[in-house]
């Protein structure tokens, strides 16, 4: 029988593995001394189980930077969130311009309005897949526009987008601006008012180390999606109509408590140790991208080293595809990695990788130099 | 054991997140705070409604607006537990 190696997770940017413990005992506690229903009930445990859900929006909102709490939503996750901007904002005949380099999570919510009429300019990127603030200038003054929509960092490349200066071309053109930031919260210091985002979507499982089937978004104020889910929040019981106050309008049904708390104890301990984390991450990611560079026949996609990326590494190699080698990193050494599109055809698309997909390495929480120094080493290997 | 005389102020809000704002305001305010079922005659407002003394009502309103904190709904009620 094979040795079975013990796993070394290089998945974040799909999920993180593993979880803090503090979140581990959230969705625990929430299961047991909070397993009332939110919001449905004055008992002991529906209070305990609303005060749970506040306290994690508090911890969200202060990781985020968001003033007032009621305008962060919780979702099912990132996907869930953009879904519910798009959908509920974008009328036929509205024109969005939008990046490149968007996940599916983006694209087809997109391609199903498009098809009733919404109008879809896209952006393109380099060849390390980076969108130029001056392109989105152009787009935008080309024709009015309702909405721009662009990734924080992408889940291919790493590249992380000038959402400063693309905030500031939307609102001088009166265009709100949306952001995918299922890789930017966690891994990057994120202040939303400073930021700029009108809308700004996470994921509750990727860099926040919080669990699968959660998330959050953000809805500036004046920024009045319709909700995607109508149905019970707790209150105005008689009346058919969607209450209007925020958050419960975008709350509809028992929340996900459980994962609500784990995420809530995610914000929690990167309010306590993000600032180490993302360094952590960040010489990591150097590490690794620069070793790699060094493997003949090994092209490393997006920004070069030294420049900004969030901590995410793909490469091709000309000779070993990215499943083999993803199979044989598995096999012979425990390492887990992505090999395929990730998702995102466009970024591939954008970077000439379409055809083949990529090996894709995530970095975060739990790993460290020996471990990445392990993965040089394999992927060498497996190339020779 | 409770005075069957008392009598208390109950507030009710839109929503669940007002609710809790307004507990927490005021416990850090040091004021006797229950939260309670929304009693019908409040409407149906959000699921539970914030209780205090009645004869802590204007303070805890003030000490609420002070928080920008205004409820949907006022009602006087006695002890019933």
């Amino acid at each position: 029988m094979r040795d079975i190696p013990p796993i070394r997770y290089f998945d974040h940017a799909a999920t993180s593995w593993p979880k803090p413990p503090e979140v581990v005992d959230a969705v625990v506690r929430a299961m047991t001394e909070a397993g009332g229903n939110p919001g449905r009930g004055a008992h002991r445990l529906a209070l305990a189980a609303a005060r749970t859900i506040a306290a994690s929006r508090g911890s969200v909102a202060r990781l985020l930077g968001v003033p007032d709490e009621r305008d962060l939503l919780f979702t099912a996750g990132c996907t869930h969130g953009l879904n519910l901007v798009l959908k509920g904002t974008l009328r036929p005949g509205d024109r969005v311009v939008v990046s490149a380099v968007e996940h599916n999570a983006v694209v087809r919510p997109l391609a199903l309005l498009a098809e009733t009429g919404v109008e879809l300019v896209r952006v393109s990127a380099d060849g390390e897949g980076r969108i130029e603030a001056d392109d989105v200038e152009r787009a935008v003054a080309a024709a009015p526009t309702r909405m721009v929509v662009c990734q924080h960092a992408s889940n291919v490349t790493g590249a992380i987008q000038p959402l400063g200066d693309i905030a500031d071309i939307a609102h001088d053109h009166r265009a709100a601006l949306v952001v995918d930031g299922a890789q930017g919260a966690g891994h990057l210091q994120v202040d939303l008012p400073s930021l700029g985002a009108d809308a700004y979507a996470v994921a509750g499982h990727k860099a926040l180390l919080g669990p699968q089937g959660v998330g959050a978004l953000y809805l500036a104020p004046g920024l009045e999606p319709e909700e995607l889910l109508q149905g019970g929040s707790g209150g105005r019981s008689e009346g058919a109509q969607q209450p209007r106050v925020r958050p419960d309008r975008y709350e509809a049904g028992t929340c996900n408590t459980p994962g609500i708390a784990g995420l809530g104890a995610g914000a929690e301990f990167l309010l306590a140790h993000g600032e180490e984390i993302r360094a952590a991450e960040r010489a990591l990611t150097r590490q690794l991208h620069e070793g790699l560079s060094t493997i003949p026949g090994v092209t490393v996609l997006g920004p070069p080293p030294g420049e900004p990326r969030v901590p995410v590494v793909s490469i091709v190699h000309e000779r070993v595809s990215p499943d083999e080698l993803a199979f044989t990193l598995e096999r012979r050494h425990g390492i887990a990695a992505r090999a395929g599109l990730h998702c995102s055809p466009w970024a591939h698309a954008a970077v000439g990788t379409l055809d083949t997909g990529a090996l894709r390495f995530g970095l975060g929480w739990g790993l460290t130099h020996a471990d990445v120094e392990l993965v040089i080493e394999a992927v060498t290997e497996a190339c020779r | 054991m409770s005075d069957a005389r008392e009598r208390f102020a109950v507030f009710g809000f839109e929503g669940t997140h007002e609710a809790l704002r307004a507990e927490s305001v005021l416990l850090d305010a040091g004021e006797d705070v229950v939260l309670i079922p929304t009693p019908r005659a409040l409407g149906s407002l959000c699921g539970f409604a914030v209780r205090v003394p009645l004869h802590r009502r204007d303070v805890a309103l003030d000490e609420l607006a002070d928080a920008g904190i205004m409820p949907n709904g006022l009602i006087e009620i006695g002890d019933r537990a």
